[in-house]
């Protein structure tokens, strides 16, 4: 599984070269040249990092921001912009963003940014998180590895245990499960959800996940 | 409102309310001795008609066949009588000498006694000033002015709003367009930057590595210069966030930014940069401070030469092998838009921007500099 990113920004030109970059660097990369199509492709894919210009037509990059905060999205966030003053930066950290970046900007400083933050969502400064028993997860690839071998599990499950290991000793309602796990147009099925965790049990030790039942699980760290 | 605006504001005002005021204060002065002039002759119009009673009483002490004589009394001005001689006879004014020695502050009315009733020939009448109706008068003139300059000075201040809301339109409107601009050009510039190192990254052709060199240090100046406008532009308004920052830090990431610029002249660089030392100032004017310095440096100096930077404690120097500068020049070139060496690309505006943040944070700036030799930059931030 890779890692998913939104990239909003009206220059087309631009917009080619840092997909083209992100795309080479190994991510999944979601282009919008407005606000409007940002929102579709957010509520429709599971976007795990966004790339944000300020200046795009339809709805703003900040009030792309304001609304999808309002709406309970955590998915770290990082301003291109090429404003000048401070005040736009303090605004954009107002609203939610992690990270900005200013425009001329080198590919490497944004990759090196997008990876940092990547981490920072998982609580770490490692390109791993680890979970003991020479088992651990890969941000950048999304994958658990036992003593660096792969072990193999389904897209659904390597989600899943990504979005325990962002919200770790964190309770986790059916809500928030479903709305990360499940893509607009499948259904939400408890029946599934159970295999999952149970999956995710045998890979990663059954005491790690918490059942709290009729709300939710609790990942254990 | 912009520095440039108040102080054009502020002159106006000086002068508008300069010249008002000596003109209502000429206006006042001359009503002021026209109307004192008035009122002192009114008062003497007084002393007249009471001398007229007394000369009359005199007359029917002349006729009167009493024995005893007395002497006029009048409750409202003091009066003697003097023989032909001048030499004083009787009166209720004691002082003889009245008739030569005469006091500031009385009025006095001497008439003719025809004929020398009981011998007196002159008859002085005299009558304390009465100030008050003048102090009035002074005060209301005084209440005038004050009224008048208040109301002018509003009225100037309004005056000049109007006559310079134009200019701060345009100034605006101007501050906008250089705003929209940097912001146009940015994205371009990023796209000719980000290409430049996909290219030198992942391309499989390495034949033209220094056309794209060429292009990257291009843009970058482009970038930088853009940058300068801009900092030019918003200087004024401009947010100062200041704080703690390693400048050695950021004097060797600038250095590396600046590599590929050197390279091209083949310059050496020598670098004294002590570590972490701190200076309290705003991330931007830093920038500013030091990419006008390295750039300029870079830009001015020649093939083979020595690119030399210091840091210390208290100070940062640059130093280079350039073309040096006039002294004459050297005073000059603080000012915005000389350039020593009309030849060589670029607005000249680095140094301008050097000695603004220097004055902003009260940093000396002196330069040293020699024809042909090179200049080198002193900027002391600790004194």
């Amino acid at each position: 599984m890779t890692v998913k990113i939104l990239l909003l920004e009206d220059d087309m030109q631009l917009n080619e070269t840092v997909k083209q970059f992100l795309e080479l660097k190994g991510f999944e990369v979601y282009e919008a040249y407005d606000g409007l199509k940002a929102e579709e492709i957010v509520y429709e894919k599971h976007i795990d990092l966004m790339l944000l210009d300020v200046k795009v037509p339809q709805v703003s990059g900040f009030d792309f921001l304001k609304n999808l905060r309002k709406d309970g999205k955590e998915i770290p966030a990082i301003f291109i912009t090429s404003l000048n003053s401070v005040e736009d930066v303090e605004k954009g950290f107002s609203l939610g963003c992690d990270d900005y970046i200013r425009k001329p900007f080198a590919l490497k400083e944004l990759h090196v940014r997008i990876e940092s933050l990547l981490k920072r969502s998982f609580g770490t400064h490692k390109d791993k998180v680890d979970l003991g028993d020479g088992l651990a997860f890969d941000i950048k690839e999304l994958s658990l590895t036992k003593n660096k071998e792969k072990i193999p599990l389904k897209t659904k499950e390597l989600k899943l245990l990504a979005l325990f290991l962002q919200h770790s000793n964190v309770l986790l309602d059916y809500a928030k499960i479903n709305e990360t796990l499940w893509e607009y147009d499948e259904e939400p099925s408890s029946g599934s959800l159970r295999t999952y965790i149970k999956r995710i049990r045998a890979s990663i030790g059954k005491e790690k996940i918490e059942t709290i039942k009729n709300v939710g699980y609790r990942f254990v760290n | 409102m912009l520095i440039s605006e108040k102080r054009s504001l502020v002159r106006f005002l000086l002068i508008y309310l300069l010249s008002t005021l000596l003109l209502f204060s000429l206006a006042s002065w001359i009503f002021y001795t026209s109307s004192e002039y008035h009122l002192l002759d009114s008062q003497r119009e007084v002393l007249k008609y009471e001398a007229e009673g007394i000369k009359s009483k005199l007359r029917e002490m002349h006729q009167s066949n009493d024995d005893i004589l007395y002497y006029p009394n009048n409750k409202n001005v003091k009066s003697a009588i003097y023989d032909l001689d001048k030499k004083y006879i009787f009166g209720t004014m004691k002082d003889e000498n009245n008739l030569k020695n005469r006091d500031k502050d009385t009025i006095y009315f001497e008439a003719k006694v025809e004929p020398y009733y009981l011998g007196a020939a002159f008859l002085l009448v005299s009558k304390t000033i009465d100030y008050e109706p003048i102090q009035n008068l002074q005060k209301s003139i005084l209440l005038f002015m004050l009224a008048a300059s208040v109301f002018f000075s509003i009225l100037g201040y309004y005056l000049g709003r109007l006559f310079i809301a134009p200019m701060r339109e345009s100034i605006e409107k101007m501050n906008h367009f250089i705003q929209d601009t940097t912001h146009e050009l940015n994205t371009p510039i990023s796209t000719i930057l980000t290409n430049v190192e996909l290219i030198e990254a992942f391309g499989e052709n390495k034949n033209n590595m220094n056309e794209l060199r060429r292009i990257e240090i291009a843009s970058k100046t482009l970038s930088r210069i853009y940058d300068d406008l801009t900092y030019l532009n918003l200087n004024h308004q401009y947010h100062r966030d200041i704080i703690k920052i390693n400048m050695s830090e950021l004097l060797k990431e600038r250095m590396t930014y600046f590599t590929s610029m050197a390279e091209t002249k083949k310059l050496k660089l020598i670098t004294n940069i002590s570590e972490n030392i701190m200076v309290y100032i705003d991330k931007n004017d830093a920038l500013r401070l030091v990419d006008n310095l390295l750039s300029n440096a870079i830009k001015y100096n020649k093939y083979n030469g020595i690119l030399e930077v210091t840091l210390t404690q208290k100070t940062l120097i640059v130093c280079d092998t350039g073309i040096g500068i006039k002294s004459v020049d050297l005073k000059q070139i603080m000012q915005r838009f000389k350039r020593a060496n009309k030849s060589e690309g670029g607005f000249g505006i680095g140094l301008h921007i050097v000695s603004q943040v220097c004055e902003n944070y009260k940093y000396d700036l002196s330069m040293k500099s020699e024809i042909n030799k090179g200049t080198e930059v002193h900027i002391l931030w600790v004194k």
